[in-house]
């Protein structure tokens, strides 16, 4: 059982009420532990009705979905909150940070849900490593307003991993980011992948990004329609690929 | 729980505008409410003890029933009687009073007991006449009740044989002074001569002009009662327990007749009634106003705070905990407001109270508040607050993190 970080099977999902629109048909993945997954596919293709479902955000309309060993339709939503903050990260294309708050008391949300009382020594040392790794480290005081986009989204970075989660869920990361921030980005999530063998899911229409993954999982309509490693297929056949599968560079 | 309190009062202390702007309001209305609160139970209070405060609380007198006429039925039966028979009721002298002060006396809500011997009659001096009311009172008893003691104004309150106290108006009027002689005359007919031991002045013209104060056994023996008194006046501590007690002794005694306060002065309750009640509802409605004011403000405030509450919920923030951030920022509001609200109201008390002094204006009570009552203003006022912020705090909770994220 444990040895998938995520089971997928048969997911569906339908939305609306009066008229149904089937968005995904019978998904079923498996995903090891510590795998840096692409998800790609055509716009409206259910990446991030895929992703929101492997997120608990959202429900879908049948099928299985185990975590960690865990089955998530059997958890009430309160025990899904608990989940969600012991072992997910969630990054998304808007960093969704607190305004008014600092990077440190940004970092430190995640954390503070789940603890009562104020941080403790060993916790604030990991908010501030965690900005170091994503090259903040001068301005762990600095209010979000005075951020760059880029240095925003490395905040949210940050922020997914302070509880130290074993699943990442990345929705266009980088969508919002020029090139260079985007390319430090993905630098940064593959380090952290490799570091601490959590497992990713980024959801992504950035050739560079999905050419550095373990594994491609494209979508189209609602159904897997490849999932393939980029290693065994070569970095040239690859790349050349990408192009067809929806990515823009 | 301290996490919750924490962001409770980080998004009240980002939206610095907007909360100054409901504190204002909160400490505005509890401040008014204090203030109008205060002086119109000041009013009332002075009100109730110009009337009552030196005055009999409860009268036990003893009645006699006469009847005025009886059905002349062939056989008539004593249910028939009982039910066809009406009577006059008349004020009769109480005989065997002495048992009943004693009696009296193991209350312990009871302060003052005093028997009283009344009666109208004339006054002379010379060619003029004026009618009276003598009161026979035991001094010391008495005291308690009428504090006539304090409020004599030439010569002595003793009272013994001969010797009587009459008020400022009578001896203005008739021009007399301590050591005069004047004559008495019932309307029996008997007459004896007195002498002015002392004048007082108990605030009230009626009393001043009318009353003549002697010793009881001297006022029985003018009046011929013998050994009989009037009435007996009782005070109590609390004036509002009047009814219960009284309850309690027309069990005791069913055959005499037991009156309180409240029923001589009817109207006078009815008034006071009705202001209090007005004053309530204009307190109700300041807080009314309030209490929708900080409802919308919370309400915009969920708003702006959508995406951020989604984001919570999506690391694991529980939708109830979520509610309870807004139902604390209900409570901060309604809690520091109505602390500020206090001062206000103080200050506005002690400003009319100096306003009034300069200005010469005599104002005949005083404004009394006492420490619970702020304690329950601001109870009231949190309580209220924290009702309000429920209708934002539920719309919080029920916030969907997918929404909020989808549309960015
Ligand atoms: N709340 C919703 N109600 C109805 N239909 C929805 C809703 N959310 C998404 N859809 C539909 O589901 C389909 C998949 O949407 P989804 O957002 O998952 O696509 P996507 O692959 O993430 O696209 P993009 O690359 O543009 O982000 C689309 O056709 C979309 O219109
Ligand atoms: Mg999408």
């Amino acid at each position: 059982m444990d040895k998938y970080m995520v089971q997928l099977h048969n997911i569906i999902k339908f939305y609306g009420d009066s008229v149904k629109n089937q968005v995904l048909f019978d998904v079923t993945l498996d995903i090891l532990p510590g795998t840096f997954v692409s998800l790609i596919g055509p716009s409206g293709s259910g990446k991030s009705t895929l992703l929101n479902i492997l997120g608990t955000l959202d429900q879908s309309s049948g099928g299985d979905l185990i975590i960690d060993g865990l089955s998530m339709i059997s958890l009430s939503e309160n025990e899904l909150a608990d989940f969600r903050n012991r072992a997910m990260g969630f990054i998304f294309q808007f960093h969704y940070l607190f305004p008014d708050f600092t990077a440190m008391e940004n970092v430190l949300l995640p954390y503070r849900i789940s603890h009562s009382g104020f941080p403790d020594q060993r916790i604030l040392e990991r908010a501030k490593y965690l900005l170091t790794k994503v090259g903040l480290e001068n301005k762990l005081d600095a209010r979000i307003n005075n951020l760059s986009g880029g240095q925003q989204q490395r905040v949210a970075i940050a922020r997914a991993l302070i509880n130290q989660p074993k699943l990442i869920l990345a929705d266009e990361p980088t969508g919002n980011l020029d090139t260079k921030s985007s390319d430090q980005i993905i630098q940064l999530l593959r380090e952290i992948n490799k570091e601490q063998g959590s497992t990713f899911i980024v959801v992504t229409h950035d050739r560079s990004i999905a050419a550095r993954s373990d594994r491609i999982i494209e979508l189209v309509d609602g159904r897997i329609n490849n999932d393939f490693s980029p290693q065994e297929l070569g970095q040239a056949k690859t790349w050349e690929g990408l192009g067809s599968y929806s990515c823009r560079d | 729980m301290s996490f919750d309190f924490f962001l409770a009062w980080r998004f009240l202390k980002e939206a610095k505008t907007q909360t100054l702007l409901t504190l204002l309001a909160i400490t505005i209305g509890v401040g008014v409410q204090i203030f109008l609160a205060s002086l119109i139970t000041g009013l009332q209070f002075s009100l109730l003890d110009a009337t009552v405060g030196s005055s009999s609380h409860i009268n036990i007198t003893s009645e006699l029933a006469i009847p005025t006429s009886i059905l002349n039925s062939s056989q008539p039966t004593d249910d028939l009687i009982s039910s066809q028979v009406s009577y006059i009721k008349r004020d009769r002298d109480l005989s065997n009073w002495q048992p009943i002060i004693e009696e009296l006396s193991n209350y312990s809500e009871i302060s003052a007991i005093s028997p009283l011997v009344n009666g109208s009659s004339f006054l002379q001096k010379g060619t003029v006449n004026r009618p009276i009311q003598i009161k026979g009172i035991d001094p010391p008893s008495a005291d308690k009740i009428y504090k006539y003691r304090d409020n004599i104004i030439l010569g002595t309150s003793s009272i013994s044989g001969n010797d009587i106290l009459l008020g400022r108006e009578l001896s203005e009027d008739l021009n007399l002074t301590i050591g005069d002689s004047i004559q008495i005359t019932t309307p029996q007919g008997s007459q004896a001569i007195f002498s002015i031991n002392g004048i007082f002045d108990l605030g009230v013209k009626g009393l001043n002009t009318t009353w003549v104060l002697m010793d009881i056994s001297r006022a029985q023996n003018l009046l011929q009662k013998k050994g009989d008194i009037s009435v007996i006046e009782i005070q109590i501590s609390d004036v509002f327990s009047s009814e219960t007690i009284a309850k309690d002794l027309r069990t005791k005694w069913p055959e005499l007749k037991i009156e309180t306060w409240q029923s001589s002065n009817k109207q006078l309750l009815s008034g006071l009634k009705s202001q209090s009640s007005s004053s309530l509802v204009i307190q109700f409605f300041v807080q009314l106003a309030v209490l929708l004011g900080i409802s919308s403000v919370l309400a915009i405030s969920v708003v702006q705070k959508s995406k951020l509450i989604g984001i919570l919920k999506a690391m694991g923030l529980k939708n109830y905990r979520v509610g309870r951030i807004f139902l604390l920022q209900g409570l901060l509001l309604g809690l520091l407001g109505s602390i500020t609200g206090c001062l206000v109201g103080y200050g506005l008390i002690r400003t009319f109270l100096y306003a009034t002094s300069i200005s010469g204006a005599e104002i005949s009570f005083v404004i009394t508040t006492t420490p619970l009552s702020y304690l329950s203003s601001i109870t009231v006022a949190t309580l209220a607050s924290i009702l309000a912020a429920f209708l934002p705090a539920r719309r919080a909770s029920s916030f969907n993190p997918i929404e909020v994220i989808r549309n960015g």
